[in-house]
């Protein structure tokens, strides 16, 4: 598993959000909290309710993609994505999340609010290290693979190596 | 960065008021002061004011969630987000 996540501007977040929603994507709408998920618009609308005038960066966006060998339903990756957000002290605030199903391994695509509902905003200082840890706490934990133990493993096209 | 200083002279009354204004807007007095010369056209709420504008919010959470998931409920529940989000709006 490998996880990602940045912080976004508004105009960031609404053509991530329009390319999350995208057709040829397969997407399933994961799970959702505190905002209208019909477009868009709405999502960005609705968590204009929580913010600040100086945090210019508002939202972040987040891939979560477990190993195509798991083999995670619906349910193990809703599991896995709340995991993630308790982990990362994500919680308890606005986001969406969906599956894209158009590749070999579902993946998840998540935006949120970085300002949560008791107003307190998220620390994106040193995120990749932050994500590094939760991926490897969180696999651990529900026993996954964790992308560096396989290191070496690959070649440099995501295709396995021959071990004779 | 505010390198600038202001001196005024008032009324102990005056400081009075102005302390018991500024705590009533939850705000310092420099805050106060800063918020009302240089824009007079900001709202402030009191704690009352506070309560409702999150009770309000926390009710369009709840209508937001609820029309997500079941797509029945998306005409009954429009009109109502929109009542409420025009509520939330006149603290904003």
């Amino acid at each position: 598993m490998i996880i990602k996540s940045r912080s976004i501007t508004k105009n960031h977040a609404i053509n991530v959000l329009e390319y999350v929603i995208r057709e040829e994507k397969d997407h399933i709408v994961l799970d959702s909290d505190g905002a209208d998920i019909s477009s868009a618009y709405t999502f960005i609308g609705d968590s204009s309710l929580y913010k600040k005038d100086r945090v210019t960066k508002a939202f972040v966006s987040k891939v979560i993609s477990p190993h195509a060998k798991d083999k995670l339903n619906k349910k193990d990756l809703k599991n896995l994505l709340h995991e993630v957000f308790r982990e990362m002290k994500l919680d308890n605030r606005q986001f969406f999340a969906v599956i894209h199903q158009n590749t070999d391994t579902p993946h998840i695509h998540v935006i949120s609010n970085r300002i949560d509902y008791d107003y307190n905003t998220w620390n994106d200082h040193h995120v990749a290290f932050t994500c590094q840890r939760t991926c490897k706490n969180v696999s651990n934990k529900l026993g996954l693979i964790y992308a560096n133990d396989l290191q070496g493993n690959y070649d440099g096209k995501g295709k396995e190596k021959c071990i004779s | 960065m505010r390198k600038h200083r202001l001196h005024i002279r008032i009324t102990k009354e005056e400081f009075l008021e102005l302390e018991r204004r500024a705590k009533r807007a939850g705000l310092t007095r420099s805050d106060y002061v800063r918020k009302v010369a240089l824009n007079s056209s900001q709202k402030f709420l009191t704690n009352s004011d506070r309560e409702l504008f999150n009770e309000l919010r926390i009710e369009l959470r709840n209508t937001a969630n609820l029309r997500n998931k079941n797509a029945s409920l998306r005409t009954t529940l429009d009109p109502i987000r929109k009542q409420l989000k025009n509520l939330i709006r006149q603290f904003q």
